[in-house]
């Protein structure tokens, strides 16, 4: 093999050593995230994670509004029963209207108008069946117009929304107090076993490295962590300081 | 200070004629060679002297400590004897006289109780003199020594002067945990770093009228809040003994709580490291790792961060809320870490609204909900894998990362480590010094 081929095949080994050890820890770090920060050089985690530049989008209010409702807006036809600039005769109409429960009822203002509007129909036909019906009640001053009507949505569509806001990642970590730390592990039982008496929470030990420590609580807020620290300091135990642990 | 007056001859000569000449020799031997001495080495302590003005050696000095820089309103008691001499007389306050509310507002200050009031108009200092170990309760802190009022640019700061030994007891134990003998080496070291601290700004107040601040803008001081027995054997056992530099200068000595296993070497100490950070590793084993916050993740929604931006007066309220109702994209970029990894500057942008952030200021923006300040910038960031708007920093430590790791100190106590060997592991080539 001669040099430049023999440097070629180095440099395309070297290539591909590198890349395939990257994958494995990008791997490791995305199924064990608690584990992999905690046990190493935080620098080297940097120099090799350290996502320097993120995206984030928030679609606003006005859009989460829009997604919130149960139906699309689409062009369509509906009647309308009344129009004019008087709104209290415009709800007197519309409460007329509802009580003979036969399709939504809606009251517009557009332009200091009144107007109160039956149904969502799609075809004419549909629209011309209501206005029939609207007849053998008595109602004959009615007709139909097109505007925007209200499609209800489908229930999938209802399920992706409610799953998207609602659903969450497990948190990572979880706030605990940290009471003590030793490198003697009957001392950690011995203070455990004190606490226990004292304090109505979890108590636990954790042994890091070489060291061991008493963890008390666990809570998924801040706020109610510092609380609970005033609360063990008072109670004799000043050495106490707000931590955070994996679950 | 050496004085010519204390000398004196320790061999008595009986008169007679005899001894005349000899008299005369000891008289030129004195004049020659005793007399210049004496002058040489007087010379050279007012010499040490004008170098180090305003701090006495040999005498342990006062400090001046800022218990409220912007004084509105506070509660003052005294619980035993003081003294306030005014042009007209001298008033004995004592705890007889109960709580007094003390408010300070169109530069008059006001001090009532339900059986005194003193009201000061035109004053720049109002001193309350202890008599021996007299105490005080301001805002219901029990504290020692001589508490001032001073007028500074309309604002009034309340100053509490004492002993530095005295003031270290009102340190060290809310620095460092402080109620272990296993943590016993840490504890001096603290106290001698907390010491260094001081007298660096005995030497370079933080202000005109006073040395330190009481918080986190120098070292935290809370008085005689907690006895701490062994703090207090950790400040008498090294009374008097400081970190300098090699030239032998007082050195402002920073120390954090977690350094999360770097140590920033930037700033002060040159030429130790030419990376400008060490690892905080002993026996391959990271020293802060007894710390409670070696490691920590915090979640976000980029909602968070925007009230953040507004409530540090990055972005106004009506932007935000324009983008809150509209949407936004929020690109968030780090720009430039130090040596050690910390983020010392990022950006970010808000519908193309550039934002920059350094040092202090990430740390006050990326504020955990329910918090105080994020605990370190030596964080990386993790944007969710299921929203959009949700991400994660993941960090290390808590503090800037400068000098002392204090859960790192403690680590290396458990180690069975000496103060001497922590402090040489944390201020690599300074000098420990006894000065007074």
């Amino acid at each position: 093999m001669n040099g430049f081929l023999k440097k070629r095949f180095l440099i395309s080994y070297f290539g591909i050593f590198l890349l395939s050890g990257l994958i494995s820890l990008q791997a490791q770090m995305s199924t064990d995230l608690k584990d992999f920060i905690w046990n190493r050089d935080f620098k080297e985690l940097l120099d090799l994670y350290a996502d320097e530049k993120i995206i984030l989008t928030d679609e606003g209010d006005y859009t989460k509004r829009i997604a919130a409702r149960p139906y699309h807006e689409k062009e369509g036809m509906r009647i309308q029963l009344f129009a004019g600039s008087d709104s209290i005769n415009a709800l007197k109409v519309a409460s007329d209207i509802t009580a003979l429960n036969l399709d939504s009822v809606y009251v517009l203002k557009e332009n200091d108008l009144y107007k109160v509007q039956l149904g969502n129909f799609t075809e004419r036909i549909e629209a011309e069946k209501m206005l029939n019906r609207l007849y053998f009640v008595g109602i004959t001053n009615a007709w139909i117009v097109k505007g925007t009507i209200h499609e209800p949505k489908k229930e999938q569509e209802k399920l992706i929304a409610t799953s998207v806001s609602d659903s969450d990642e497990t948190n990572l970590m979880v706030y605990a107090i940290q009471v003590f730390v030793t490198r003697s592990h009957d001392k950690a039982q011995l203070l455990s076993n004190r606490l226990s008496q004292t304090l109505k929470e979890s108590i636990r030990i954790i042994k890091q490295g070489e060291y061991w420590k008493i963890i008390v609580g666990s809570y998924t807020s801040e706020e109610i962590a510092r609380k609970k620290l005033n609360e063990i300091r008072e109670a004799g135990f000043p050495d106490a300081w707000l931590s955070q642990v994996a679950e | 200070m050496v004085s010519a007056g204390k000398i004196t001859m320790s061999k008595i000569v009986p008169y007679c004629p005899s001894n005349i000449i000899r008299y005369i020799i000891i008289l030129r031997h004195f004049i020659l060679f005793i007399l210049p001495l004496i002058l040489f080495i007087s010379n050279c302590a007012q010499q040490r002297q004008i170098r180090r003005p305003g701090v006495q050696e040999i005498q342990i000095p006062f400090i001046r400590v800022a218990l409220d820089d912007n004084m509105k309103k506070g509660t003052l008691t005294f619980i035993n004897e003081y003294r306030l001499q005014s042009e007209e007389a001298t008033y004995i306050l004592d705890s007889t006289l109960g709580e007094f509310q003390v408010s300070f507002s169109d530069n008059i200050l006001l001090l009532k109780s339900s059986d005194r009031r003193f009201k000061f108009e035109n004053f720049n200092k109002i001193d309350f003199n202890p008599v021996a170990n007299s105490k005080f309760r301001w805002n219901g802190i029990s504290y020692m020594g001589q508490i001032s009022m001073v007028k500074s640019q309309d604002q009034l700061i309340i100053i509490n002067s004492l002993s530095m030994t005295e003031y270290l007891k009102g340190v060290v134990p809310h620095e460092i945990p402080s109620h272990s003998e296993e943590y016993y080496p840490a504890i001096v070291s603290q106290a001698i770093t907390a010491r260094s601290y001081a007298y660096y700004h005995l030497n370079y107040p933080s202000s005109l009228h006073f040395d330190v601040y009481s918080d986190t803008r120098d070292q935290i001081y809370l008085g005689l809040k907690q006895n701490a027995p062994l703090a207090n054997k950790a400040i008498e056992e090294s009374k008097g003994m400081v970190l300098q530099n090699e030239k032998g200068e007082p050195v402002e000595t920073q120390y954090h709580s977690t350094c999360g296993g770097t140590v920033d070497l930037k700033y002060k100490i040159e030429g130790i490291t030419s990376e400008g950070y060490f690892k905080d590793i002993y026996n391959d084993e990271f020293n802060c790792l007894t710390s409670p916050m070696y490691r920590w993740v915090e979640k976000y929604s980029s909602r968070d961060i925007l009230t953040n931006l507004v409530n540090t007066g990055k972005l106004t309220e009506e932007k935000a809320k324009n983008m809150r109702e509209n949407g936004f994209t929020m690109e968030i970029e780090i720009t430039s870490r130090s040596n050690s990894g910390r983020i010392e500057k990022m950006i970010i942008s808000l519908n193309n609204i550039n934002i920059t952030l350094q040092s202090y200021e990430i740390r006050r923006v990326f504020r955990p909900s329910g918090g105080s300040t994020l605990p370190s910038t030596l964080f990386f960031i993790k944007k969710s894998g299921k929203h959009p708007d949700i991400f994660y920093l993941i960090g290390a430590g808590f503090g800037h990362g400068k000098g002392m790791c204090q859960w790192g100190a403690i680590g290396l106590a458990l180690k069975e480590k000496s103060a001497k060997e922590i402090l040489g592991f944390y201020y690599p080539g300074h000098i420990l010094k006894k000065i007074y």
